[in-house]
């Protein structure tokens, strides 16, 4: 099973969709296990969920981070206008995959939501390397780089 | 056995082809780290190569794209290496093929984002990167192939790691997208620069696209590097076929492209992901009969930043002067409390006045140069898009810059004495550059153009015994006061001149130096620019605030044919027009009688511009403490009371922090002027907790704190609780603002606290961000915890009082 790529000018997504199997609070991926009350119960039904990484580049970034240490004013309009950003290329990819598989997809479960340790991260990076394809990377306190980026679960409805 | 870099150079060669999609294709499973198949699964590997071999590789790189010491411990990094080329080795033995065959260690980027996007510091990426190297030397690799990098940041650290620990051949290429960038935005032209610079012994693209998408950048590659060209594409783009993922072009189209762009100069080929054995022997085939296109010298000078190049070549080049304590008292100033923000708008506003790149100098008899070039260049870099020119006389200053620098950089200055080229050509033939020369030596300036000109051919002669050629030399010939020699601006011009034609060398010179004790110097300053301009001078240190220097140097465009329809021109002329900011009253006027004054109208909507003239218009009649506690702070505190009561929103409260600070830094600008003692303020520490690298809500908290007054001593993000530590004592502050946005940091905010508690007790601590609450505060034993910069400057009024 190989990963799939989706680029749009500089942002970019991996993804790549697995087995799943749900027993109590544990979600068998196959390449991943995790326990998460609050993702088994968002998963609940499901037999395939797609696991993808999103980002907006660093480009993007650089602009936000040198609007930071020069205008606040200007680098909170910006932050406001990446998570826009971000947030509607996830629709769009997730709007087409669902198209394409003809399968209706659940709505996006990230790390950090309800009670889905951040340090789930290490596991989607490890599976999707979305370092190597897209160019997203994440630091030693699971925080993704460049900061405009999204990874999540989602459930695939048969 | 390492003759690789005879057989690069003569030689079209060839690469191998994908590896990752064919070790899926055998089972390697999602997240599975394919380099623990070389110890796991040897047979798999060593087929694969001798395919390669057997298919016409004179490459083949050992399967070691993450083995890095960031997924490996040491045991298991070395013993994968190790086995790596053992592998790689195995298979040449096994190939029947005739053809020359070389082991090439694989170097992948790190996984991680360098800072200041990411985390991981400059120095710890050339570390982790020679370890790699170190390992593969070790073990028998005959070159050093770096691929795939997408940061032109991380690239040169990679580089920098293979030239300092071994002298094996580095091959380098890059992932570009689209756009012919890198996703850090460098274009090809800048990467040939910096790698080039540097002695990278071939440039190129692989990986991210097929090859027709590649065509555009290995076409750029080949215009600007004077080494060999690699292009390793991948076998077009990966789609989903029946549930399993195919690549859509085939080997026959893949050789077609490649074989063409031979015949255009590429000399170093194979393939990236999706490729097969079938693609090179496709290759071997479609390129079997071409004579390599033999390698020309570009004899291009130029320098780059992290985006783009400048080109010596094309037009007048300007450099800004700004960035300069000389003759500054606030500059200095700023030097000394650190105030790297004074400086970076310093950067910032001379790359809108239109100059090409910026001169640093932070040289100041008190201060720790090293340190302080090093981060200013490190934070410059970060902010504007244009090269620098990294300005100092101290050798260890100019390294520490260099070697942070993200491009080509110029560097001011080498002369003609044998110490200081001694001191400044190895930092130029390890780090890159094109470096200023000063035409002075143990004797001085010599008086006349001969003297100076002999000096620049010694210069050149000696630099050449470095590995430095003339196109990385610009000459500056040097500009002396004319009203203490009426013949000194004939010296430098007829020295430019000779230097330009004959030697064939790039020029510049600091302009200004020429009016020296004169009246309405900037009249002097524009016509020798424009002498200067005609004798042949490329590029000119200068004053981007001053006009008349601007309109020469638009006008000699115009009138030299560099400027279209001479549209720029007419843009420029324009401005010029425009003297001084018409002050317009924008402000609704129903609104006037509630506020007192009309700073502190502009102040209350965020009139950045008009805040700063109406200040300058002030203290000409009033004192500057007058007009902070009269105007500026009545002023904040309307619109700060305003955002409590949630009549203002925090894009209105920063737009009146920013005008705010603009009416305060007329004022700093004042006091600095006569020389006033500044006033005593109350320290305030502040940092983003370790870990974690969201700044915006804390540059937002000190903003507003420095309105208020307090001395806000700014650690940035991610920083490690001893520095807190060390900051707070060592300007005794009264108290502390810790900032996290994540949960996975808030133990390092946590640990921070523990240890201000043990070494410095007076601190009053508080912190806010995200994921706190009072709660959570209180818990992790903070005095205070703060939902907004409001309440964080309520803190500190309360604790100053």
């Amino acid at each position: 099973m190989s990963v799939l790529i989706k680029t749009d000018g500089q942002k970019k997504a991996v993804f790549c969709t697995f087995d799943l199997r749900i027993e109590g609070d544990l979600c068998d991926l196959g390449v991943m296990q995790i326990r998460s009350r609050d993702l088994a119960a968002h998963l609940a039904g499901c037999k395939r969920v797609m696991v993808f990484a999103a980002t907006l580049g660093a480009v993007f970034d650089r602009e936000l981070q040198k609007s930071t240490r020069l205008s606040p004013a200007r680098a909170y309009e910006l932050q406001m206008q990446g998570l826009r950003e971000i947030e509607a290329f996830c629709d769009t990819l997730c709007a087409e995959l669902a198209k394409q598989q003809g399968s209706a997809l659940r709505r996006r479960f990230s790390p950090g939501y309800g009670d889905l340790s951040l340090e789930v991260q290490r596991e989607i990076f490890r599976v999707l390397d979305p370092a190597k394809h897209i160019g997203l990377c994440l630091s030693d306190s699971c925080v993704m780089t460049p900061s405009k980026s999204v990874s999540a679960f989602v459930g695939v409805e048969e | 056995m390492n003759n690789f870099k005879s057989f690069l150079n003569e030689n079209i060669v060839l690469l191998d082809g994908g590896m990752g999609t064919l070790l899926q294709a055998r089972g390697l499973a999602a997240g599975e780290l394919p380099e623990r198949w070389n110890i796991s699964h040897p047979e798999v590997i060593v087929d694969i190569q001798t395919q390669y071999f057997n298919a016409g590789s004179n490459v083949v790189c050992t399967n070691t794209f993450g083995a890095n010491a960031l997924k490996f411990a040491d045991e298991e990094l070395e013993a994968i290496i190790a086995a790596a080329i053992q592998n790689a080795k195995a298979a040449r033995e096994k190939s029947t093929a005739p053809q020359q065959k070389f082991v090439a260690l694989d170097i992948g980027p790190s996984g991680k984002l360098l800072k200041p996007l990411g985390d991981l510091d400059f120095e710890a990426a050339v570390e982790i990167f020679a370890k790699t190297v170190r390992l593969g030397v070790k073990h028998g690799a005959e070159l050093v192939v770096i691929e795939t990098m997408n940061d032109s940041y991380e690239t040169k650290a990679a580089l920098l790691a293979a030239k300092e620990s071994c002298d094996l051949p580095v091959i380098v290429t890059n992932a570009y997208g689209e756009d012919g960038k890198l996703m850090t935005g460098a274009s090809p032209e800048a990467m040939v620069a910096l790698l080039e610079g540097m002695g990278a012994d071939a440039i190129g693209a692989n990986c991210s696209l097929g090859p027709a998408q590649l065509v555009g950048v290995a076409e750029a590659l080949l215009r600007a590097a004077s080494v060999p060209v690699v292009l390793k594409p991948n076998a077009g783009l990966p789609v989903l076929r029946d549930g399993k993922t195919e690549f859509d072009v085939t080997p026959s189209q893949f050789a077609e492209i490649l074989a063409d762009l031979a015949c255009k100069g590429l000399r170093v080929m194979g393939g990236c992901c999706g490729t097969t054995p079938a693609h090179i022997t496709a290759l071997r085939e479609k390129t079997a009969g071409l004579a390599p296109v033999p390698l020309t010298k570009k004899n291009k000078t130029v320098i780059s930043s992290y985006t783009h190049v400048v080109d010596f070549a094309n037009e007048p080049i300007l450099i800004g002067e700004r960035i300069n304590p000389t003759g500054k008292k606030r500059f200095k100033q700023a030097l000394m409390e650190k105030d790297m923000d004074y400086i970076l708008n310093e950067g910032v506003k001379q790359e809108e006045k239109g100059v090409h790149v910026l001169d640093v100098n932070v040289g100041l008899p008190d201060i720790d140069e090293v340190e302080m070039l090093k981060s200013a260049v490190c934070e410059l870099q970060a902010v504007t898009n244009l090269p620098l020119q990294i300005d100092t006389a101290d050798p260890a200053a100019m390294e520490a810059a260099l070697r942070r620098y993200n491009g080509k950089a110029m560097v001011n200055s080498v002369n003609g004495k044998e110490e200081s080229m001694r001191a400044v050509f190895p930092l130029v033939k390890k780090y890159g550059g094109v470096v200023v020369a000063l035409t002075l030596d143990e004797g001085g300036i010599p008086a006349d153009a001969k003297g100076r000109i002999a000096i620049a051919e010694r210069i050149l002669a000696t630099a050449a015994e470095y590995g430095i050629e003339g196109k990385d030399i610009v000459f500056d010939t040097l500009a002396m006061t004319v009203s203490a020699d009426n013949q000194a601006a004939k010296a430098t011009l007829g020295a430019l001149s000779h230097i330009k034609k004959v030697l064939r060398c790039h020029t510049s010179l600091g302009v200004s130096n020429v009016s020296f004790g004169l009246p309405h110097r900037d009249a002097v300053n524009a016509t020798f620019f424009a002498m200067a301009l005609t004798s042949g001078l490329s590029a000119a240190i200068m004053n981007p605030y001053s006009a008349d220097m601007m309109k020469t140097y638009f006008a000699y465009r115009a009138l030299n044919g560099q400027d279209e329809n001479c549209a720029d021109y007419v843009a420029a002329a324009a401005e010029f027009a425009v003297q001084a900011p018409v002050l317009t009253s924008d402000a609704p006027q129903k609104s006037a009688e509630e506020y007192a004054s009309e700073l502190q109208k502009a102040v209350i909507k965020g009139f950045k511009e008009r805040a700063g003239e109406l200040t300058k218009e002030l203290l000409k009649t009033a004192l500057p403490l007058d007009i902070v506690n009269g105007e500026i702070i009545p002023a904040l505190n309307a619109v700060g009371d305003g955002f409590e009561k949630k009549t203002v929103y925090l894009p209105q409260l920063l737009i009146a922090a920013e005008a705010a600070k603009h009416a305060c830094e007329q004022i700093k600008s004042c006091l600095c002027a006569a020389d006033a003692p500044a006033e005593k303020k109350a320290p305030f520490v502040i940092a983003t907790v370790h870990g974690d690298i969201h700044d915006i809500g804390k540059n937002i908290v000190k903003l507003l704190l420095e309105n208020y007054g307090f001395a806000v001593i700014d650690l940035g993000k991610d920083v490690p609780p001893e520095a807190v530590v060390e900051a707070v004592i060592a300007h005794h502050a009264p108290m502390v603002g810790l900032s996290a946005l994540m949960t996975t940091t808030v133990p390092a905010m946590e640990e921070t606290i523990k240890r201000l508690r043990e070494k410095a007790p007076w601190c009053r601590i508080v912190v806010g961000g995200a994921v706190l609450t009072a709660e959570y505060a209180d818990k992790i034993g903070a005095d205070a915890y703060a939902k907004d910069a409001m309440e964080t400057v309520r803190f500190a009024q309360s604790i100053a009082e």
